[in-house]
This record gives C-alpha cells, structure tokens and sequence, in this order.
C-alpha cells in the first residue's frame, strides 16, 4: 500500500489509527498487537506473496537474538551465532535482489523470484539488531515488541532504518498507548508536508524524467541538464517527502521516528551531504560497516597515523571506498549503482583528505558558502545519473549530453518547457531557500535528533487558526494529488 | 488553539475546499481538461441530438483526422476518437442505431494496434465521460467472461478497483483530473476548448492533431512485429459488425494511409495477420465491405506528425479519394 493512496489515506489509515486508540483501552499488548496486526495488512496489500518471507525474516531473526542471548557467556558460540544469522539475512537479500542479476550477467536463464517490498530495509534494520543483541546493547527481548519493531508500518517499505534503542523503548512506554491530540496534530501536519513533497514536487517534476534518460544518447545539452536536475530535484522530494509521511504517521502513533533528511542539497561538503541525506542509512553503514571495517584496521595497524600517505589510505580511504561501494550495490543490482558508491566513497575520501591536510579553515563568506554548496551538489548530482540510469552506457551518454558532446543548440523552449523550468526554479528556491519540515515543526520535537533552527520565525509551526486553514489547504491539495502519482523511488530498493 | 481545535478546523477547511474544487471539476470541464476533450464532447453531443445524416464514421484518431464529412457525397458525422478502439466503435454505433433515424452507412476505420492494447481507454473513453455507466459494466462482465484482464492493464498505483475508478471518473472525482487541472491552473483553456468545440461541431466531428508539412515519424506499425487482436477487443469489433448486419446496414472498412517512413518498417507478419483478421469477418458478414489495400501507405509530405495522422493537405486528398470511391462504386446510400 503506498502512502500516497486513496486506500491508505482515506481507508487504512483512520481504520489503523481508530483501531489503535480503541485497543488502547483494552492495555499495551492488545494495542501492540493491533498495530502488527494492521502493519501486515498494510504490507500484504500490494502483494500477499511477500508476507511469508517478511514473516520468515521476524521469526528468523528473533530466533537468532535469542540465541545470541541465550549464549551470552560463550562469546566464541555467541559470534558464530551472530555471523550466521548475518549471513542468512545477507543470503536471504542476495536471493531476492541480486541472483536474477547475476545469472543474467553470465547469460544465465533464472526465473527470478519477485522482489519482496522494503526486503533492503527491514534486513538492515533486523541486522543491526542482531549485532546490538550481541553488543548487549538491545534489552527489550519482547516478542510483541520486536515485532512491532520490524513490521511497524510506517517504517516497513522504505525506512528510515531504525535503531532498536530509539524506538523499542518507545513501544515499551505506556504512554505511547495514550491518545494525544497534540501528537496528532503534529503527525497530521508532518505527514501533509511530506504528502505535498511526494505528490506535488516530485511527481510534477519527474514527469521529463524517464523520457529524458530513455533519449540520453540524442540529448543537447539543454535538454540534459533539464533531465539530471528535475531527476535529482525529483529524488529529493520524493524521498524526503516519503520520510517526512513516514515520521508523520509514526508521530500520530505516538512514536518518535529519528530525522532522514536535513536539507542535504544545502550541504557544503559531500560528507556533511552524507549526514543530511538519507541519515539513518549513513548511521547504520556507520556504525556497523564502517566503523568495524576502520577499527579492525587500526587493531591490525595501530602504528598507522592517518596523517601519513598509508595511514590514510588504510584508515580513511579503503574503509570509505568499501562501506560506500556496499552502500551503492544495496540500492540495486547493476553496474551503475556500483560505480554510485564508489564514486560517492572516491567524492568523500577527497573530502577527508582534504580535512587532514588542510592548513587554513574555508573562507565563511556567503560567495564561499556558495561555492562550496554549488559543488557538492554538481558532485552530487553526477553520482545521481548514475543512480537513475538504467545502465552505466546511459549513465555516460546522459553525462555526454551535459558535457556538451551531443550538441550546445539552444531552441527557443516551447510553453510546457518553460513551465517546467519556472517550476524548477520555484522547486530550487524551496531546496536552498526554505526551512525543511523539521525547521517549520521545530517547536514541537518533530523527530529524533537535533533539529537545526530555521530561517523565518514565521514559518515555525504552530497549531493557530492560520496554521489550521493553511494545513485544510494543503490537505485538500494534497487529496488533489493523489490521483496523479506514481509510486516512491525508494520502494524498488 | 487546542490540538483538538486545530484539527477540527483543518478537517472543516479541507472539506469546503475539496468541495469548492469538486464542484468547479464537475461543472466547468472545459475550462481544464485537455483539447482533445471538446472533439469528444462534440461527438457525444451529436449522437445524443442524433444529428448524424447518411453516414457515420467509426474509429480511431486517424480517421478522426483524415475523413471530412464536409467533402462525402451525403451529410455525415465523423465519430470516431483519438486512441479508439473496437469498444468506442461499438458503442458509437450502438447509439447511433438507436436514433429515430440511424445512419445507411458505417465507414470503420481502426488501425492494427488499437485491436491490441487498450492503451488510451481510462485517459480519454472514461475520463472524457464517453462510456456510459451501464456500457462499462457491459464490458467488464464481457472482459470478465473471456479471460481478458487488459483493460486493468497496466497496474495502477492508486489503490482503487477497476469499477470504483470509473464511478469517481463518472461523479468527476477532482483527484483524477489534478494533472489538467494543474496544466491549465483550473481555467486556463476554456476559451480554447470552447473555440475548438465549435469547430468539430462545424466540421461534424471532424478535428486535425498534427499540421506539419510533413512527418517521417515512425508510428505503432513500425514497431508491432505481429498482429493478435485482444479477446475483449474482437468481441466488440465482431458485435459491431453483428449489430449492423442484424439492422441490414453496411460496413466498409476503411484503413488510414501510413507514411512512407512507418511502412517500410512494417512487418510483413504484421500487414497479412491483419489482413487475414479482417478478410475472417468478410467471410462471415457479408454486409461488410474491407477497401484495399488494407495498410495504404503515402509520401511522408501527406502527414502532419509522428503518428501519421494527415496534414490537412492530406486528409482533403484522402477524403476526396474516399468520396469518389463511394460514388464510383455505387455504395452511396
């Protein structure tokens, strides 16, 4: 079921979010219990064949935390416990998203199996679990409460990936099984936002998208650039937009989701970009792959300076190049999601590089600032045809027509050409000139984690009668929208 | 403001505005949808005034373009309708047969590929209100009967059933006009649908899309390798056919030329499968005449976009040719 549907809005949601209260009545378990409950119809939805292998996922995984557990004084039993359960979750990943793709790639015929919804997601959410548990870091061991954990809708499909510690307290406290109009409010809002992001930005957007990367070999450079940039303008919105309904529905929930986005396109540097975009993956990849990755280096090595050559090819460089390599090849399977990665972990270990061996801070004037946030999203933008493209040719070809390689004629533009770039422009004054939803919602502890303060006390939401009738608006905007959507981006990963 | 309060409001201002939008979708079509709505609304307004004359054309967007009725022998009213298929052409005659005085000839016009997918139906038959409700259910129980699920092809992501997206597109639901509605922000084309509902109904529902001086575009033809008419799609073709031989009234079946630049990409599987489908039908309604050659094909300069609809040029030339046809070979009505 996608967010952005009749059947989700209009049906499962005020059924999901009555229901709830009423179990609420009846105690925690019964409420809990509920919202599995709705969550597995609002998984199966789509297509009931991927309920088995979600439910097979929870089972599995909650087996091996308990072993883990079960083995804690035999730390040798309890890692090959833990590496095992890894290792299925990782078999499990590879069957579903990468064995088709590889098969094909030696020519192979596979009747390959359908790609289970959020199979990426719930994996590394289920992952990260595991190696908690083994960390001793994940206490709450309830049934109902991982299974909560994992299935909880507005997570399930497309993040973000939660840590068990952020949230399964949550489920354990007995004032999340309480209704509160407050929270309500504030989840309303946030979803509205995030509803309008998805339907109203992203989807308009996007609508050159797929023909201008279907023609990348014939396009003049105008034409490429309006294709990369409306792609990269439509990713932005689509997926924040998923995040911020995702926070939203949570936070009608009672639960506090951690933030996902922080205006990663305002970003000076490719890893501050990293720690604005799609943050609860950078978290993850973080703590449990690159992090392990450099530490077991360092143990290794523990002479090397980082500020040396080698040091810095062996703590900084490789760790950054793998983790992100990973990150590139978790999106899909193809060559141009490789290339992704690497070229994201090649951007970043110049970015560090660039830190260790800097002599004077930058410059902080606003031409400087400028600069730098102009080149971090040219880099980002270039590392985003390849993540678009359906193929590394087409990702070069899209590449050429920027370049120029394909011709610099600039027509006159035709009437719907020139809406679009005046819709562009009116996308990009929002990207670099407008508080993101965290900032319009900050005084009301939109999400885990800290929010930034925001340009334009103004826009700093409040539930006021001007707020109310500006959120009727959108809402009956957002309502609008729906019928002319397509599904998120996020959802094929 | 108390949260309660807040959402209260929200929920009363989102209600009238919905409302407020609701109403102006349903009224005011013209005002937003795109132009190609008012050639259908011409067309369902002559069939419902039955002001038809001798004639009736049948078919899809290039007959629709390349048959004036202004330039046949007899009064007659071109019906066919961009993206038609054999459904729209049924239901098309079907009305027009019930008129006090219904039309002595039909002249059917539909290229290989609308027999194949239905790819243009939800986008204009239903959304531009031309399928009537009891004419749906029709053919859904007949789709449900043989087997063939295309009309539901390809999956949408909205949620809804089949039968519940056609009621809203009946009561006009606003949501599934947002993309017009934005395009035209609401209003932005009622003085340009109202002039081009003038002029179908001035040329009886005839209207042109492309008038380039010329297309070496390669349409649908050029890249089918084969011809296999869906289930659903031959049974309304075959119905049509059974209606009007039942009311001894008779058919000729008219292909739109091609241009030169799509004919030499056809395959030849294509041109004799489609050949072979119809030369079937001859064979089993004689009232049914099929003009050759089946898939007529003209210079490039005839045609005015990628599609190959004619230019004017070339549907003048093709409309005079039609007109002596009829004439010479005595089918006048």
């Amino acid at each position: 079921m996608l967010f952005n549907s009749y059947v989700f809005v209009l049906g499962f949601l005020p059924l999901a979010l009555t229901g709830f209260f009423a179990a609420c009545r009846f105690g925690r378990n019964v409420a809990g219990c509920w919202l599995v409950a709705a969550s597995l119809v609002f998984y199966a939805w789509w297509n009931p064949a991927n309920l088995p292998v979600l439910l097979a996922s929870v089972a599995g995984n909650f087996a091996v935390a308990r072993l883990i557990g079960a083995t804690a004084g035999r730390p040798r039993l309890q890692g090959a416990v833990l590496t095992g359960g890894i290792a299925a979750n990782l078999a499990a990943l590879a069957f579903y998203k990468y064995l088709a793709g590889l098969f094909a790639w030696f020519g192979l015929a596979f009747a390959a199996p359908a790609l289970p919804l959020g199979i990426s997601f719930f994996t590394f959410t289920q992952i990260g679990y595991l190696i908690d548990c083994r960390q001793g870091l994940a206490r709450d061991r309830s049934t109902l409460d991982y299974a909560l954990f994992v299935t909880f809708f507005p997570h399930l499909i497309a993040g973000p990936i939660l840590h068990n510690r952020e949230v399964m307290p949550q489920f354990a406290d007995p004032a999340t099984y309480r209704f509160d109009a407050r929270n309500l409010a504030v989840g309303v809002s946030i979803f509205l936002i995030g509803l309008l992001k998805k339907c109203l930005f992203a989807d308009q957007i996007g609508a050159v998208v797929a023909p201008g990367f279907a023609q990348a070999g014939t396009l003049a450079m105008g034409g490429a650039w309006l294709a990369a940039l409306s792609y990269s303008l439509q990713l932005y919105f689509d997926f924040s937009g998923y995040s911020d309904m995702a926070i939203g529905l949570a936070r009608m929930l009672n639960v506090r989701f951690p933030l996902n986005f922080n205006s990663p396109y305002k970003a000076q540097s490719v890893i501050e970009y990293w720690q604005r975009w799609h943050m609860s993956l950078t978290r993850w990849l973080t703590l449990f792959l690159y992090n392990p990755l450099a530490l077991a280096i360092a143990r290794r090595r523990p002479a090397l300076d980082r500020r040396t050559l080698i040091g810095f090819a062996s703590l900084v460089a490789l760790p950054t190049i793998v983790t992100m390599g990973l990150a590139g090849v978790w999106h899909g399977c193809g060559l141009q999601f490789l290339i992704f990665g690497l070229l994201h972990g090649s951007y970043l270990t110049i970015n560090q590089a660039c830190r260790t061996w800097r002599r004077r801070p930058p410059a902080d004037t606003r031409v400087a600032v400028a600069r730098r946030v102009l080149l971090t999203y040219l880099a980002v933008l270039v590392g985003a045809v390849f993540f678009r493209a359906a193929s590394v040719g087409q990702a070069l070809a899209m590449l050429e027509g920027m370049a120029g390689l394909h011709g610099v004629a600039f027509a006159w533009p035709d009437l719907p050409a020139v809406r679009h770039i005046v819709w562009m422009v009116a996308l990009y004054a929002v990207v670099w000139g407008a508080p993101n939803t965290q900032q319009i919602m900050r005084a009301h502890g939109p999400a885990l984690g800290k929010v930034l303060p925001g340009p334009l006390p103004r826009l700093a939401w409040q539930p006021t009668l001007r707020w109310a009738v500006a959120f009727g608006c959108a809402t009956t905007l957002g309502l609008l929208s729906i019928g002319g959507t397509g599904e998120f981006l996020y959802f094929q990963f | 403001m108390s949260a309660a309060r807040y959402l209260t409001v929200l929920t009363a201002v989102a209600a009238l505005c919905f409302a407020l939008v609701w109403g102006w979708v349903a009224a005011m079509p013209l005002a937003y949808l795109d132009p190609e709505y008012p050639a259908w609304l011409a067309k369902t307004e002559l069939l419902r005034r039955c002001d038809l004359g001798e004639i009736v054309v049948v078919g899809d967007s290039r007959a629709a373009v390349g048959i004036l009725p202004a330039l046949l022998p007899v009064k007659a009213t071109n019906l066919a309708v961009g993206g038609g298929h054999p459904v729209e052409a049924y239901e098309a005659v079907r009305r027009a047969l019930a008129c006090p005085v219904p039309p002595r000839r039909v002249i059917v016009s539909l290229v290989p590929g609308h027999f194949m997918e239905p790819d243009l139906f939800w986008e204009r038959s239903v959304r531009f209100g031309f399928m009537a409700a009891d004419a749906l259910a029709d053919l859904r129980q007949t789709s449900a009967r043989l087997g063939d699920t295309s009309l539901d092809r390809p999956k949408r992501d909205d949620g809804l059933t089949p039968s519940l997206r056609a009621m809203l597109f009946r009561w006009r639901f606003p949501s599934l006009y947002v993309d017009s509605l934005l395009k035209s922000a609401g209003f932005l084309r009622l003085a340009q649908n109202r002039r081009m509902l003038a002029e179908v109904f001035a040329a009886r529902g005839q209207y042109f899309f492309g008038t380039a001086n010329g297309s070496s575009g390669v349409a649908a033809e050029g890249r089918l390798a084969r011809f296999g008419p869906l289930p659903v799609m031959d049974a309304y073709f075959d119905r049509m056919l059974s209606l009007l031989a039942s009311r001894g009234i008779p058919a000729e079946f008219v292909a739109m030329p091609l241009n030169a630049t799509t004919w030499a990409r056809v395959s030849p599987a294509l041109r004799e499968g489609f050949a072979a489908y119809l030369a079937g039908y001859t064979a089993r309604y004689p009232g049914l005449h099929v003009a050759e050659p089946v898939m007529p094909h003209w210079p490039d300069e005839a045609f005015g976009d990628g599609f190959s609809h004619l230019n004017p040029g070339g549907a003048e030339r093709f409309s005079a040719e039609l007109a002596t046809r009829l004439r010479t070979a005595g089918q006048m009505p």
